[in-house]
């Protein structure tokens, strides 16, 4: 199991929670990701291949109760 | 040319000069007459204005200096001849027998009981006090035993006693007397000399007019700190020569054109009403000449008190009955318990015998003499030999580190090409390696830090039931646990994983406790403090019983945050070599030339048309820094120009240079502020004072950060003001401050990395859901709002922390409601677990 969250270049990307099975399967997301904005890393581990991807929001919207106090 | 500088005087000046250039990047050799470090800081209770502890504000500094491998100590020692030439001066220094070998002393104190010779007067305590023949100077470092040869029957005799084998020999199992030591010559090739060698009280014949040393319980104001010193020879206690206390003490402060005395005389005295508040206490004086305005906040806060101000033009002492002293001043006459002689200071004698033996003729008054024409304070009549502290004349400590920043700037621009030449590399650590599931084995070191903490509660009870909380596997109760012998020696048995002082506030000395953890192989974050000191004794001082039940529950949670506690590993952080200095004032160039001299690249902003249209361009030494600033090709100057947003942390700034319209913007590592006008160019987004959380006062000048030790520091690390920013002050001064302000930056820009706390934010992933209500309200603008993509095509949200820039405040922390970010070191579950310790109990 990947981690959740990784490193590359000193910037923080997310797990998008899938598993492929080959490169151009990955590939394939990786540009859909890629299209909408994206960035996107991807690594292998035991055959298998898993993308994090990464967009900076610029308009911030305060989501969900305040804290408390 | 040498890399490395010879310090004389191991006061507060010749401290903080020497810690201010190995922070540049030179080696030190530090040599002082007395066989502890500290001067006269060392012996005094408070410091004015700011009414600080001095030597809890001392200690921990002087065991961080004496532990830097850069640093060569040498104490009890005398400077005989210093030849050569800036850059290269031959040194020899005289090394007077201590019969007792340093390296092996281990500061057992085991051969104290068994001599033989006591009830000697100590003269760090002017007299008070009894020590035998064995024994420490002082409770300072270095803590090792000497032998006062004039004393010891051994030394004297050949025998102690009808023993042929002193008993201190037999008692000392790491055989470290030495009898046969002589006394030792080393030499030393430095590339620049500081003379910090501080001043003295003058007890000359004229001391004795007013009874000094022919009648009982008169005293001079330095013997008197020593009788206030909680670390002194009646503890804290005032009390006179047939063991009464006072309740009335009068001051009597000479004529002096220095404001020191009477200062000195106003802390005495709020310093003894506030342990006996129905004392009477009368300040005479003679003339006051404030001249700072904190100086004068400091006595308008002492009239609010019961002080007794009186003005006087003579006085006459007389012997009084049942040890009081009689004063008679214009008509007027005044019985007192004791009588406290302020009298003016001068150099010390060993001052004016070292000018002497290095060619510096002194000057009428006995301080080091100058070139013709040259006032620069800094400066004596030899180059690369500079001088700083009371040496130059009498001052407050914020004074003397000021200059001493001053002296260290000076030497670093002189040997700059020589810069880390001489420097050896820190030691690897060696640390036990500890996992979160390790079983919790913790060591509890608890001080009594004299009567502060063991006079104030029961510490024995306190020990007790500290041994009884769960995994407390040792409790071990030390005089001082700042020295760090007892907490070294005891983590390297490797029998802890996690450690709990009870002592002072980490604010001070969580650094040193930092570097004696280490020293001991344990990660430094497995570390914690508990302040008995400041939230017990000093809160509590009147209740012993409240105090100790106080000082159980503050461990009974020190010690569940302890078990919680995990490894962590420093962050280095790169540093941009550059620095920006905004004003052309006096302070601001001399500091721009400093440190363009130091080889580091400036950027100086000054909002007039040319540097030549500052007010003091008239002064001569203001007029040869603009030719030589002009000549100097690290420096570049921006003039009519303004500052305009910043952003970044210590080692890492960027700040927006507006000249024309037109920005700029630069990397820089420190910011130096050296104006108290207005540089702020005209945004709607901001400026740089909000960006770097400046404040100023009432009258326009910076706050700086508290503290006398950090006079030219603000509260936002890599941040520095002087000169004009701080207060009015001469032009002379203000150079001197700009020279400082640029040793405070050389100190961070020549290096190539800064070691970061890992205390900083750290996202929980899994319970952050990119709410954003901590964003906004980091004061950092150090967290990041990200999506990412789902494999369902949906998309989520978290936040990032550039851990560079974090200052680990932990406001995100506060504001999150889903505990999905928080502090290393600081996790919501150790408060919980503190919290639920101190309910379970009540």
């Amino acid at each position: 199991m990947p981690v959740v969250a990784a490193k590359f270049d000193g910037k923080k990307y997310m797990w998008d929670k899938g598993s492929y099975s080959t490169e151009k399967d990955a590939r394939e997301k990786m540009d859909k990701y890629e299209n909408d904005g994206f960035e996107v890393r991807c690594i292998e581990e035991e055959g298998k291949y898993f993308i994090y991807s990464r967009r900076v929001v610029t308009e911030i919207v305060l989501e969900g109760e305040p804290p408390p106090g | 040319m040498k890399g490395s500088v010879l310090v004389v005087g191991a006061g507060p000046a010749g401290m903080r000069a020497s810690a201010e250039l190995l922070r540049q990047g030179f080696k030190v050799i530090l040599v002082e007459e007395k066989p502890t470090i500290g001067g006269k800081m060392a012996q005094i209770d408070k410091m004015f204005p700011s009414n600080e502890c001095a030597s809890c504000t001392i200690l921990p500094k002087m065991l961080e200096l004496t532990s830097d491998p850069n640093m060569v100590l040498v104490t009890f020692a005398e400077v005989k001849s210093v030849a050569g030439e800036a850059g290269d001066f031959r040194v020899r220094v005289i090394k007077k027998p201590r019969y007792v070998d340093p390296m092996k002393c281990t500061a057992c104190t085991d051969c104290f009981p068994v001599c033989p010779v006591g009830g000697l007067p100590m003269e760090f305590n002017f007299g008070r006090g009894a020590s035998k023949a064995i024994s420490f100077y002082s409770p300072f470092p270095p803590r090792k035993a000497l032998i006062n040869p004039e004393k010891c029957t051994y030394i004297l005799e050949g025998k102690c006693g009808d023993k042929d084998i002193p008993p201190c020999v037999e008692a000392c199992e790491p055989e470290a007397i030495v009898f046969s030591q002589k006394p030792g010559e080393v030499e030393f090739n430095v590339g620049a000399v500081i003379l910090a060698t501080g001043m003295q009280e003058l007890k000359t014949k004229s001391l004795e007019r007013f009874g000094y040393r022919k009648i009982p319980n008169i005293l001079t104001a330095l013997e008197y700190e020593r009788l206030l010193s909680g670390l002194g020879p009646t503890g804290g206690v005032v009390t006179r020569d047939d063991k009464k206390e006072p309740q009335s003490v009068t001051w009597y402060v000479l004529n002096n054109p220095s404001p020191i005395g009477f200062m000195t005389a106003v802390a005495e005295a709020m310093g003894t009403i506030e342990r006996n508040p129905n004392s009477s206490v009368s300040i005479l004086y003679e003339g006051m000449n404030l001249i700072r305005d904190d100086y004068k906040s400091f006595y308008q806060k002492a009239k609010e008190t019961e002080i007794n101000f009186i003005k006087i033009d003579s006085l006459k002492v007389d012997k009084g009955i049942n040890g009081n002293v009689n004063i008679s001043y214009s008509k007027e006459t005044l019985e007192t318990e004791m009588l406290v002689l302020v009298p003016p200071y001068i150099p010390t004698s060993s001052a004016r015998e070292l000018a002497e033996k290095i060619g510096l003729e002194p000057d009428q008054w006995g301080f080091f003499s100058k070139k013709a024409g040259d006032t620069h304070p800094i400066h004596t009549s030899k180059e690369g030999i500079f001088v700083c502290g009371s040496a130059q004349e009498p001052k407050g400590i914020d004074d003397a580190v000021i200059q001493a920043c001053a002296a260290a700037s000076q030497a670093g621009a002189l040997l700059a090409p020589c810069r880390g030449k001489e420097m050896i590399p820190p030691p690897e650590k060696e640390l036990l390696p500890v996992k979160p599931e390790d079983e919790p084995s913790i060591l509890t070191v608890i001080c009594r830090c004299g009567l502060n903490i063991a006079g104030l509660l029961d510490i024995d009870e306190l020990a007790k039931y500290t041994e009884s909380l769960p995994h407390v596997k040792h409790v071990e109760l030390t005089p001082f646990g700042c020295d760090g012998v007892k907490i070294r020696e005891l983590l390297k048995t490797k029998k802890f994983n996690r450690l709990i002082i009870g002592g002072c506030s980490p604010k001070t000395h969580e650094d040193l406790f930092f570097l004696h953890t280490e020293m001991g192989g344990l990660n430094r974050y497995l570390m914690e403090i508990v302040n008995l000191r400041n939230h017990c004794t000093w809160v509590h001082s009147k209740d012993k019983h409240k105090a100790t039940e106080k000082a159980k529950s503050l461990m009974r949670m020190g010690i569940k945050r302890t078990v919680m506690l995990e490894p962590l590993e420093d962050i280095h952080v790169p540093v941009t070599s550059a620095c920006l200095v905004i004003g052309g004032t006096p302070s601001g160039i001399s500091c721009a030339l400093k440190l363009g001299q130091s080889g580091m690249q400036v950027y100086l902003v000054e909002k007039e048309e040319s540097l030549v249209k500052i007010k003091e361009n008239n002064n001569k030494f203001v007029k040869n820094i603009i030719d030589e600033l002009s000549r100097n090709k690290n420096v570049k100057i921006y003039t009519d120009a303004k500052v305009g947003r910043a952003e970044g942390f210590v080692g890492n700034f960027k700040a927006e240079i507006v000249k024309n319209g037109a920005k700029e913007t630069i990397d820089i590592g420190s910011v130096i502020v050296a104006t108290k006008d207005d540089m702020k160019a005209e945004s709607v987004d901001g400026n740089f004072e909000n960006d770097l959380l400046l404040q100023r006062d009432e009258k326009n000048f910076f706050i700086g950060m508290l503290g006398i030790m950090n006079p030219l520091d603000f509260n936002t690390e890599g941040v520095f003001k002087c000169g004009s920013a701080c207060n009015d002050i001469s032009v002379l001064d203000a150079i001197v401050d700009g020279e400082g302000a640029a040793s405070r930056a050389a100190g961070i820009i020549s290096r190539k990395n800064l070691l970061k706390s890992p205390a900083i934010s750290f996202v929980v992933d899994a319970n952050c859901d990119g709410c954003a209500y901590c964003i906004e309200p980091c004061p950092a603008n150090a967290i990041t709002l990200i999506e990412y993509m789902q494999e369902d095509d949906s998309i989520k949200k978290t936040v990032e922390v550039n851990e560079a820039i974090c200052r680990g405040c932990g406001v995100c922390m506060a504001t999150c409601p889903k505990e999905g970010i928080f502090i290393r070191h600081f996790k919501p579950e150790y408060f919980k677990e503190m919290i639920k310790s101190v309910a379970e109990v009540s």
